[in-house]
């Protein structure tokens, strides 16, 4: 394995090879950085562009796209506290309140350097599991996902901040709004209106930008009508040279969190179909567990940025070990990568990697050539980055509005979406100003969606027969912590 | 101290009770409403062999809003007996909510109408103008140029028309 | 830039069906018949970036554009299984401008089915590109080689079950079981990569699959085509068409809004049979993607649109 790995290193080292790696990483940061925007819309408008391009570089450059997709989106969060994504909006819960107190930059540091630490864990975990990964995987039916997904609502109710009431509401809303749309199961129209657009359900892309960044930047927009521009802007803006520095061996000091972000991202990321946002939510809930201070997160914890980071850059790599294992994709954007391997050639699947082997290796090897490239061109966007901090916010936010309605606009190129994110702007500006986290109305509709379908799916399957439970390992695992969770939350009250 | 500036999500402090309150039956109404005439009128109630119905999500979710709707104003109200009034006010969002929606409503008809550039230039200049800005050259400059830049490159790049 | 294109196309449809709506008035003829094309054409593809559809679209749009002599705008307007896209090519002004590139499926399921603003006789069909490779399939160990042996294996007991990927893959299945007397359950799944992984660990019996288990020879075999005919992988495999006499819509097409004037549509069904021999083209459809390049005109399509119609209604009377 290592000689192909050294073999790989070869065919991957050329200048073309690493200008098309800086390119795809440069491309995806700056796509990612635009709220609305991430690795999966970066991937599906830059996979044409590589049709005539050779087979390696192409892959090379669209896996340099994904990785700096998904760093890309904590700039905007950090700064501004608009995440145009749900896994963002984990970054800005800590990143936000550190710019504030005017170490924006040091709070990106952080990012990037947990984005590339989890990025190479699941990296290694991809070249050294790919193959043997295939037999677990194929365990994981149904029923064990509605297991996994009751034991994330279980860890991340504990994310409802300061008033669980108010969490547990948000989450409940979001699952009924996740309801809306064509029926999982039996395809009946469900509270749709007779409008077409919403057979598919409410646009998630639409909601998360609307009531996670757009309804921050209004929020922020009214706060500096009503006072203008405070002490505390000022001091952000500055910035002090000092506190933004981050020395290694302050970032190694979270190497617990780091590995258990990273492993917990692989994690997720080798199972298909649950996703970015997941990871960075359970990783930020398992971190705030763990801590001996639960309560400094949220307020400019650096472990929560490191935590967010590391798990959801993990997913990256790890997403495609189900790729190459199965031929099956871990999420959209892995789907995406599938159908630039298949243009090129390559037909993704069990046979991969006798098939393909020297271009896999090759592929490996751009994926760590990648992570050393992410990281230098990262650290040059930072300085970029901290000069928009300097800006007044009053400058700066009205232009984010005008990105967010672009950003919903191009992936669908609908109207519709864009009238789903400016109403849910309003429902996130409401719901911030009345204690309510929007945070947990997004994650309830993300999961709502997805635990009825595995739900439905393994009631039909086992002819709603409870006892399936038994025969799953899996399963059982996954209920066991489920209630091991929910007892120690009742225990400390 | 805006809860924007606290950072963090929802801020530090909790809302007063009678927000609380305000909030905790709105949601109930809602939640009756979704329960009692939305789910039934536009859901298949009916139940396949092995299956829950397509309502029973609907159904529970809003169920459980509706729950913990009550709680919210039993919480609140017990709050508010037992003389507490700290935290924040809420009641300052709804003139918030009618800019908001009123912006908003613009915005599309805007885009619908006169198009993406001469919206976006408004867009631009309205709120920074409600944010205190008064450099009139800086907020001619951004208003006309940022939508150029934005329109011309998702042509360029996305091959996208924004309307 | 062609802004003021999708305004004036925007505005042309709201016009179009306030006519519409008041006086049931049709749409005037076009002014320029015979400049056809005057401007970039519109390909609207009612499904998401990335996909096979939208890729195989990308690259046709380029060779098509080539031979029209006016570049192609590829749209993507995914939603409802085609049927975002669809409403909105169905409404647009009929002059060739704005046309669509999608499965049959997303034409003639939704209005049989469904509350949508486009019926049969929306669109004008100009020329199909390709043929989706549906199938039933089950794993390669499975203890039956083809459909009937499927069948018999139903009928010694215990319902099986199988994973489909849209009501419309459903209702097909349902329909053989009802036909045939079998108990099979329905498990929906999200698409192929949902389907595999059920179908490779035994969570299901079989599945239908649109055309992915061609990346899995050795691991699944076919039972049956989906399609009215057989499929080009698998040759000696008898279609349900053969032996129900319905067929799962299985064409990929070149629709324009009905209404189109005659001459518009005869160029426009030229230059699509020229830019389907572009080699670019052929090379990523029957290489890479796997799927047969299948050139039809516009007459003999709408001959065999009607045959599928008339097989999927029987299948929507029975089962729906």
């Amino acid at each position: 394995m290592l000689e192909q790995l050294l073999t790989g290193f070869d065919a991957a080292l050329t200048f073309g090879n690493l200008a098309f790696i800086a390119a795809g990483v440069a491309l995806g940061i700056v796509i990612g950085v635009i709220p609305g925007l991430g690795s999966v819309t970066a991937l599906a408008v830059l996979v044409p562009v590589t049709f005539y391009m050779q087979p390696l570089a192409a892959i090379a450059f669209l896996v340099g796209v994904n990785k700096g997709g998904t760093s890309g989106g904590a700039v905007p969060a950090i700064l501004l506290n608009a995440p145009g994504t749900p896994e963002a909006a984990a970054t800005a819960l800590d990143g936000h309140p550190l710019a504030r107190k005017g170490q924006a930059e040091k709070a990106m540091k952080f990012a990037l350097f947990s984005s590339v630490t989890g990025d190479t864990f699941s990296d290694i975990v991809l070249i050294l599991v790919a193959a043997p990964f295939a037999v677990v995987a194929l365990q994981f039916g149904p029923l064990e996902f509605t297991a996994v997904l009751l034991f994330a609502f279980a860890l991340l109710s504990g994310l409802a901040g300061s008033s669980p009431l108010k969490g547990l509401t948000a989450i409940f809303l979001g699952v009924f709004l996740s309801t809306i749309g064509l029926d999982p199961i039996d395809s009946t129209t469900r509270m749709t209106f007779g409008q077409v657009q919403l057979f598919d359900g409410l646009p998630l892309a639409a909601i998360a930008i609307g009531a996670l960044a757009l309804a921050s930047v209004t929020e922020q927009l009214f706060g500096l009508w009503r006072e203008g521009e405070t002490a505390t802007d000022r001091a952000a803006a500055r910035g002090d040279r000092a506190a933004n520095r981050l020395p290694f061996r302050t970032f190694f000091g979270y190497r617990k969190t780091l590995l258990r972000s990273a492993f917990l991202g692989s994690v997720v990321g080798m199972l298909p179909g649950l996703g970015v946002s997941l990871a960075a939510f359970l990783s930020y809930g398992a971190a705030r567990r763990a801590s001996s201070d639960p309560d400094s997160f949220g307020r400019g914890n650096p472990e929560g940025i490191v935590a967010t980071e590391a798990a959801n850059s993990a997913v990256v790599g790890a997403n495609l070990v189900p790729t190459i294992a199965l031929g099956i994709p871990g999420n959209i954007a892995a789907a995406l990568l599938i159908g630039a391997f298949m243009i090129h050639g390559v037909v993704p699947g069990p046979f991969m990697m006798t098939m393909h082997g020297e271009l896999i290796y090759a592929l490996f090897a751009s994926m760590l050539i990648a992570n050393v490239v992410h990281l230098a061109i990262g650290t040059v966007g930072i300085r970029l980055w901290a000069h928009v901090a300097r800006v007044p916010r009053g400058v700066i936010l009205p232009l984010v509005i005008v990105l967010c309605i672009a950003g919903v606009y191009l992936p669908t190129q609908s109207m519709f979406d864009i009238g789903v994110m400016l109403a849910f702007a309003g429902v996130g500006l409401v719901m911030r100003r009345t204690g309510f986290s929007v945070v947990c109305l997004v994650i309830g509709f993300l999961l709502g969606g997805m635990f009825e379908t595995s739900l439905r799916q393994a009631l039909l399957l086992y002819k709603s027969n409870m006892t399936a439970v038994l025969q799953s390992p899996i399963a059982l695992i996954f209920l066991a912590l489920t209630l091991f969770i929910l007892v120690r939350a009742f225990r400390r009250g | 101290m805006t809860p924007a500036d606290a950072g963090g999500e929802t801020g530090p402090a909790g809302t007063t009770p009678a927000t609380d309150i305000a909030a905790g039956v709105l949601l109930a109404i809602l939640a009756l409403a979704a329960l009692f005439w939305i789910v039934p009128a536009h859901t298949e109630t009916a139940v396949g062999d092995y299956d829950v119905s397509p309502a029973f999500f609907p159904r529970l979710g809003a169920g459980l809003v509706l729950v913990l709707a009550f709680t919210l104003v039993a919480t609140g109200t017990r709050r508010h007996l037992a003389g507490h009034r700290d935290g924040r006010p809420g009641r300052r969002v709804l003139a918030e909510l009618l800019i908001w929606s009123a912006a908003a409503t613009a915005t599309v008809i805007g885009l619908q109408v006169i198009g993406f550039i001469a919206t976006s230039a408004l867009v631009i200049a309205g709120w920074m103008l409600l944010a205190g800005e008064r450099r009139w050259l800086l907020i001619g400059a951004a208003a006309v140029a940022f939508p150029l830049v934005v329109d011309t490159a998702a042509w360029v790049f996305f091959t996208v028309d924004l309307p | 830039m062609s802004h003021s294109t999708t305004r004036r196309g925007l505005l042309a449809g709201l016009a179009l069906t306030v006519a519409a709506a008041t006086a049931g008035l049709t749409a005037s003829e076009p002014a320029f018949a015979g400049a056809y094309p005057a401007k970039p054409v519109t390909l609207v593809v009612p499904y998401r970036a990335g996909g096979s559809t939208e890729t195989m679209a990308r690259v046709f749009a380029k060779a098509l554009g080539a031979e029209l002599g006016q570049p192609i705008v590829v749209r993507t307007r995914p939603g409802a299984g085609g049927a975002v896209g669809a409403t909105e090519v169905a409404a647009a002004a009929p002059d060739g401008h704005t046309i669509l590139f999608a499965a049959t499926a997303s034409l003639l399921w939704p209005p049989l089915t469904q509350k949508v603003e486009y019926d049969l006789n929306s669109f004008i069909y100009v020329a199909q590109i390709t043929e989706y490779q549906q199938a039933i399939v089950a794993k390669a160990d499975a203890p039956y080689d083809t459909l009937a042996g499927l069948i018999a294996h139903s009928k010694q007991g215990g319902g099986l079950n199988y994973a489909d990927q849209s009501a419309m893959s459903r209702a097909y299945i349902d329909f053989i079981a009802a036909k045939e007397g079998v108990e099979w359950t329905g498990i929906p799944t999200k698409g192929g990569g949902e389907m595999v992984p059920f179908l490779l660990g035994g969570k299901v019996d079989f599945a239908w699959s649109g055309g992915i288990h061609n990346r899995y020879a050795g691991k699944m075999k076919v039972l049956a085509s989906m399609n009215s005919g057989r499929l080009i992988a698998s040759p000696d495999t008898p279609s349900i068409g053969e032996t129900y006499g319905i067929a799962m819509p299985s064409q990929a097409v070149i629709v324009a809004p009905a209404g189109t004037p005659r001459d518009v549509v005869d160029t426009l069904q030229a230059a699509i049979e020229t830019a389907t021999r572009d080699a670019d083209f052929a090379d990523l459809v029957e290489n890479k993607l796997k799927f047969p390049v299948k050139f039809v005109g516009a007459t003999a399509l709408q001959a065999d649109i009607d045959q599928t119609v008339t097989g999927l209604r029987k299948v929507v009377e029975q089962t729906q």
